[in-house]
């Protein structure tokens, strides 16, 4: 399921993890060790992500906030895209943000 | 106060080992390590960060929970505390100090900070 | 004596509460309407979440660095402080004093936090939580 994701443009590597952190399925070209390290900082972002969206819902009485679906970390040359408990690593130059959070909302609804 | 000043201030604080200045994006500006204990000044960037990052969201809250609720005295914010199992860090504008818990003293702490942050 | 009594009865203490790790479950004694302990309780989720992250994160390049597991935070406002350890939140009064009594009766009567506390917080997020937060 995650080869299709990364068959994308510029995706260097992806997984989903589990509520504790551990990888459940992994795709890519990234060392164990280091991928290890993105689920953990993922799963990370997603509690605070969704801990801040919350509080940001609540102060403003706005709706269309929670459940917050992901979050997106912009480097000068890298990001990383997370929707529920997946997360992609990808290369600026020939990646199109749209389109992988797109397919990651797809991923994470099965 | 002087910048030095301020973080041998700081420094007296009962259970302090660390005291830092950092900048408003949350960079290590100046900082004092307490010989023989375990802190460098890689981590000290990285809880500068994490003050920040935290002093927002505190910030945040404050205004928000005013707003909402009418009740005031929150905002505008004072400072922040993470309390780990051994280690505390204040925060307070652009200073911070790391206490040791077991003799930690969060009032001198912020009292400390404020007088800082003048 | 139950911790939030004990602290409600230190003077100065405005509201003191216990919030669930997971839900919106909370209880709470004090100066509080229901809406704002409710808030409270949401706040106090949040902001543990990010402290537990940040102490994960620090202690993942430092390790042994003595902050993991985060036992809880303190936010100073101009006149009223907000203190948490655990699930248990006090709101307090800036009086001189008042915040180091009340940290040491938290702590001692809370102890030590766990490494396991995380796992029951926000077990189901993104995507399954639907309540509406007003």
């Amino acid at each position: 399921m995650l080869k299709r994701l990364l068959v994308l443009d510029g995706v260097v590597a992806v997984c989903r993890f589990q509520d504790d952190g551990t990888i459940i399925d992994a795709a890519g070209l990234l060392p164990e060790a280091t991928l290890l390290h993105m689920a953990h900082f993922a799963q990370w972002y997603r509690r605070m992500v969704s801990g801040n969206t919350d509080l940001f819902s609540l102060f403003s009485q706005m709706g269309g906030w929670t459940p917050a679906r992901g979050w997106v970390v912009r480097g000068a040359d890298m990001t990383v895209c997370g929707v529920a408990n997946l997360v992609c690593m990808i290369e600026n130059k020939s990646a199109s943000i749209n389109e992988i959070i797109s397919a990651l909302d797809e991923a994470a609804r099965i | 106060m002087g910048d030095l000043m301020s973080l041998d201030q700081l420094m007296k604080v009962p259970g302090a080992v660390a005291a830092f200045q950092y900048s408003d994006k949350g960079d290590l500006v100046e900082h004092t390590i307490r010989e023989g204990t375990e802190l460098t000044p890689q981590v000290l960037d990285l809880l500068a960060h994490t003050c920040v990052a935290n002093m927002a969201i505190a910030a945040m809250e404050g205004k928000g929970w005013e707003a909402l609720t009418g009740q005031p005295g929150f905002a505008p914010l004072q400072g922040f505390s993470l309390i780990g199992l051994d280690w505390s860090t204040v925060a307070g504008g652009n200073h911070g100090v790391v206490l040791r818990n077991r003799d930690v003293d969060y009032e001198a702490a912020f009292a400390a900070l404020s007088q800082c942050n003048e | 004596m139950r911790i939030i009594s004990q602290l409600m009865a230190i003077p100065g203490v405005v509201a003191a509460g216990e919030y669930a790790f997971r839900g919106d479950r909370y209880s709470y004694e004090g100066h509080l309407s229901p809406e704002a302990a409710r808030m409270a309780s949401i706040l106090c989720r949040a902001n543990t979440l990010s402290v537990n992250m940040q102490t994960e994160i620090l202690d993942s390049f430092a390790e042994e660095c003595g902050c993991k597991p985060a036992q809880g935070w303190i936010v100073r406002g101009r006149a009223v402080t907000v203190c948490v350890i655990g699930n248990i939140f006090c709101f307090i009064q800036n009086k001189e004093g008042l915040l180091n009594d009340v940290m040491t009766v938290m702590r001692a009567k809370v102890g030590d936090i766990g490494d396991d506390m995380m796992m029951s917080m926000y077990a189901k997020i993104g995507g399954d939580v639907n309540e509406k937060l007003y």
